[in-house]
């Protein structure tokens, strides 16, 4: 087996960190880290160099997720890790915007334990 | 990073907190589930490659070990390498000395002899005293393959490659690989092949007709010729480079002339075996037979001895063996009267001399000797060969005084 798969989350929600530290939480070839913020996103990704980054879109702060986005995808370093955002349900227009902010994929919350493995899997194969 | 959660403080939460933390756990035992499941199914898939690595594996064996077997039913039947080296003449003594030296070495080895003295029992005395001697040694006969199946014989082919193809085959490179092939009169290799030989020789690697694989083998070579090779790299007929690949150790199997000590044993010891052989009453060889054996040049050497026994067997009724020496009834009567001449015991050699005479050669002498043969100043002394064989000569050469 190859090294360990790192895995970003950036949300400002608590719990939907926990959600998927809980999800990978059986697996261990991943490996994940987190973050609360655009900002923190920046850094981690820039020091850590994740496999890849599971992004939420709304969040207070300097950048929220699209912006953090487009940051990474324009940087010389960052801009090869796939990005998955998570986006709430019924805010359909957010998929347009994560696209084209270079996003790689995305995900409806709430969702279920096997849509995110699988969307991991199919990016990290 | 994960805070634990604080169960007295739990009932206290509204029942979305409640239900997220359910989700949480709920992502936690179902994914735990999953990975197990993902974990199984790789291992068992990784079983399974694993079985149909062994299968291929096994698969390459059987087809090795199937090849195998029918070459050396074929080689048990043409009895290829049978018999032993036997003697005791410091010429044997000599050789198998040198032999003992470079076997357990991975060397390339000449073996270079005359028809008949054994060159193939000397290359395996080399396999058996060497590390390889659990694996077997392998034969190809050079001078016996059709051009066109050459590579096919040394490479092995891929069913279908060319007409004739009907199933795989497996080349003698791969049959000696891990143990000795050995090369019987490699100077008998066409030069076009000599190339593609010389490549195995020097990176041990080919491909099969009709395949793009290239295969790697560990083979230790042993070759054998009665030909001067180096006569023939002059000439043109061998590569220089292969040669020299060939010839890192050379060996010289001793002709019978030189190891006229072990006439008599070699003698005694094919007596025995054909008499065995063709269930005839053991018969006993004389001092004087022993004589007539050893006054021979045998220019077929040890098989040529074989071949005279056996005859002389076959033919006996009763009394003392008698031989009969195949050159005998080419020489014209002066030539059997010097037959006990010990100045004539190298007249194999000279018989050869006589063969290497042209006809202008000759011709000439002749011209100048006013056609005398015989005697002092005749052409036989000029051109140093012996009379009755050079008369023989003009003879078939047609050549008559004007």
């Amino acid at each position: 087996m190859e090294s360990k798969k790192k895995i970003l989350i950036v949300d400002d929600h608590e719990r939907l960190r926990m959600l998927v530290l809980a999800t990978f939480k059986g697996n261990d070839d991943y490996h994940i880290i987190e973050a609360s913020s655009g900002e923190d996103a920046i850094q981690l990704a820039s020091s850590e160099n994740p496999d890849l980054i599971l992004m939420d879109l709304m969040m207070p702060g300097k950048f929220d997720g699209l912006e953090a986005t487009r940051i990474l995808k324009n940087d010389q370093n960052t801009q090869n890790i796939p990005i998955v955002f998570l986006t709430a349900k019924g805010q359909e227009s957010d998929i347009d915007r994560g696209y084209q902010a270079g996003a790689n994929d995305y995900i409806v919350k709430p969702f279920s334990p096997t849509e995110l493995i699988q969307k991991v899997e199919k990016l990290l194969l | 990073m994960v805070r634990p959660v604080d169960k007295n403080k739990e009932t206290t939460r509204d029942p979305v907190e409640i239900s997220e933390i359910q989700a949480i756990k709920y992502a936690e035992e179902f994914s735990s589930l999953y990975w197990a499941e993902k974990k199984k199914r790789q291992e068992l898939e990784s079983a399974h490659a694993e079985l149909k690595k062994l299968y291929v594996e096994l698969d390459k064996l059987r087809q090795k070990l199937k090849a195998e077997n029918e070459f050396f039913i074929e080689e048990y039947k043409n009895d290829q390498f049978s018999g032993n080296i036997i003697g005791q003449s410091p010429a044997l003594k000599n050789a198998l000395e040198q032999i003992d030296s470079i076997a357990k070495r991975d060397v390339t080895i000449l073996i270079q002899g005359e028809t008949g003295s054994g060159k193939e029992l000397f290359a395996k005395e080399i396999h058996q005293r060497s590390l390889r001697n659990h694996r077997p040694i392998i034969k190809v006969n050079c001078g016996a393959i059709p051009n066109s199946l050459f590579e096919s014989e040394f490479f092995g082919h891929k069913k279908g490659s060319f007409t004739g193809a009907i199933k795989d085959r497996i080349g003698r490179f791969q049959l000696a690989d891990g143990g000795t092939l050995f090369l019987d009169e490699v100077g008998e290799i066409p030069l076009d092949l000599q190339v593609k030989l010389l490549r195995v020789l020097q990176e041990g690697q080919f491909e099969q007709v009709g395949d793009d694989i290239t295969k790697e083998i560990d083979v230790r070579i042993v070759a054998a010729t009665n030909r001067n090779l180096l006569e023939e790299v002059k000439k043109g007929n061998f590569r220089e480079d292969l040669y020299y690949r060939l010839n890192v150790i050379p060996i010289q199997a001793p002709s019978l002339r030189e190891r006229t000590e072990d006439i008599k044993i070699l003698a005694e010891y094919f007596l025995k075996q054909v008499c065995n052989q063709f269930k005839v009453h053991p018969l006993e060889i004389t001092d004087q037979n022993i004589q007539q054996l050893e006054n021979y040049d045998w220019p077929g050497n040890i098989r040529e001895l074989q071949s005279v026994i056996q005859r002389a067997i076959l033919i006996h009724t009763d009394g003392p063996l008698q031989f009969n020496f195949p050159q005998k009834r080419e020489l014209s009567s002066d030539e059997n009267k010097t037959k006990n001449d010990p100045q004539t015991t190298d007249r194999s050699t000279q018989k050869e001399d006589v063969k290497n005479l042209n006809k202008e050669t000759i011709l000439s002498t002749l011209e100048k000797t006013n056609w005398k043969v015989f005697g002092p100043r005749g052409a036989g002394e000029i051109l140093g060969v012996p009379p009755a064989n050079l008369a023989y000569r003009i003879k078939k050469l047609g050549l008559k005084k004007p």
